[in-house]
């Protein structure tokens, strides 16, 4: 089982991709903030599509303020490898 | 080399005990926990959908391109929990979704495996005190509200940018979603771009 689906019980399997990889800001958020968000999305979509290495995704998300990557970026690949495996 | 490693050892080792003794558990022990969090299964958003229509981004041409959607967010949605999220986000994203595919011979395109931009509202209210159960650490549980929607160009030489600066800065857009929060009730949203 993979951490996500430890957590919550069961398998989710969005519709796209980029649900388990993108992140959203609140209120306090500052334009800095803002710029990070599009950023981080943006760079998920860019190396979901294949356009960029898992490298540069992780120095990307790195450059908007994400001090550890491969923490979002390993609990990604842990899911959809059990995705996989259960053939969703 | 001081002790303020292993002074933290010392104060979350309670709960550090607690995650490994959870992560010790078979998945259905794991989830009968899940399902025991008051209303967890019952409160999940289910909004009405549409079917309708998006102009992806940085097209050019003269003939007007739709993808067809079936997630576009139907304008009643009764009297539940997650309507105001829902009326919101159809607000916000006004004129950049279409009923109807307008204009001489245009082109659309069915079941496309297009991932179209979309725009995420959450609202966060009614904060309960609550023990983890992974952990066994208080917190706040929230009743938490989430609903996507699919947007695209209001015309064929919009692009992703412009729209976002737009949906966010607009009356009733973005900003002024995250701005109607309160001391109780937290409000956030994302924007995720399209993919081809």
């Amino acid at each position: 089982m993979s951490e996500i689906a430890q957590r919550e019980g069961f398998i989710w399997v969005p519709d796209d991709d980029i649900d388990l990889l993108s992140v959203e800001i609140d209120v306090d958020a500052n334009d800095d903030e803002f710029n990070n968000m599009i950023g981080i999305n943006k760079a998920s979509r860019e190396w979901l599509d294949n356009q960029i290495t898992l490298r540069d995704y992780c120095d990307k998300l790195q450059l908007h303020d994400v001090l550890n990557p491969y923490e979002l970026v390993g609990e990604f690949l842990g899911h959809t490898e059990l995705i996989m495996r259960s053939g969703l | 080399m001081g002790f303020r490693e292993l002074e933290r050892y010392e104060s979350q080792k309670a709960a550090y005990d607690n995650y490994k003794a959870w992560k010790a558990l078979s998945p259905d022990a794991k989830k009968a926990l899940y399902d025991a969090i008051p209303n967890i299964k019952t409160s999940r958003a289910k909004p009405i959908h549409d079917q309708g229509f998006i102009i992806p981004f940085n097209a050019t041409g003269t003939i007007v391109t739709y993808f067809e959607s079936s997630k576009l967010l139907n304008a009643t949605q009764g009297s539940t929990a997650w309507a105001d999220v829902c009326n919101a986000l159809r607000t916000a994203l006004a004129a950049r979704f279409f009923a109807t595919a307008a204009g001489t011979t245009p082109v659309i395109i069915k079941n496309p495996k297009y991932k179209f931009a979309k725009l995420s509202f959450t609202k966060k209210e009614n904060f309960v005190d609550r023990t983890s159960r992974i952990t066994k650490r208080g917190y706040k549980k929230p009743s938490s509200d989430t609903v996507s929607m699919p947007f695209g160009g209001k015309d064929m030489t919009d692009d992703f940018d412009t729209a976002v600066k737009d949906i966010k800065t607009k009356t009733g857009g973005a900003v002024a979603w995250v701005n109607a929060s309160t001391s109780t009730v937290k409000q956030s949203y994302k924007f995720t771009p399209e993919g081809i």
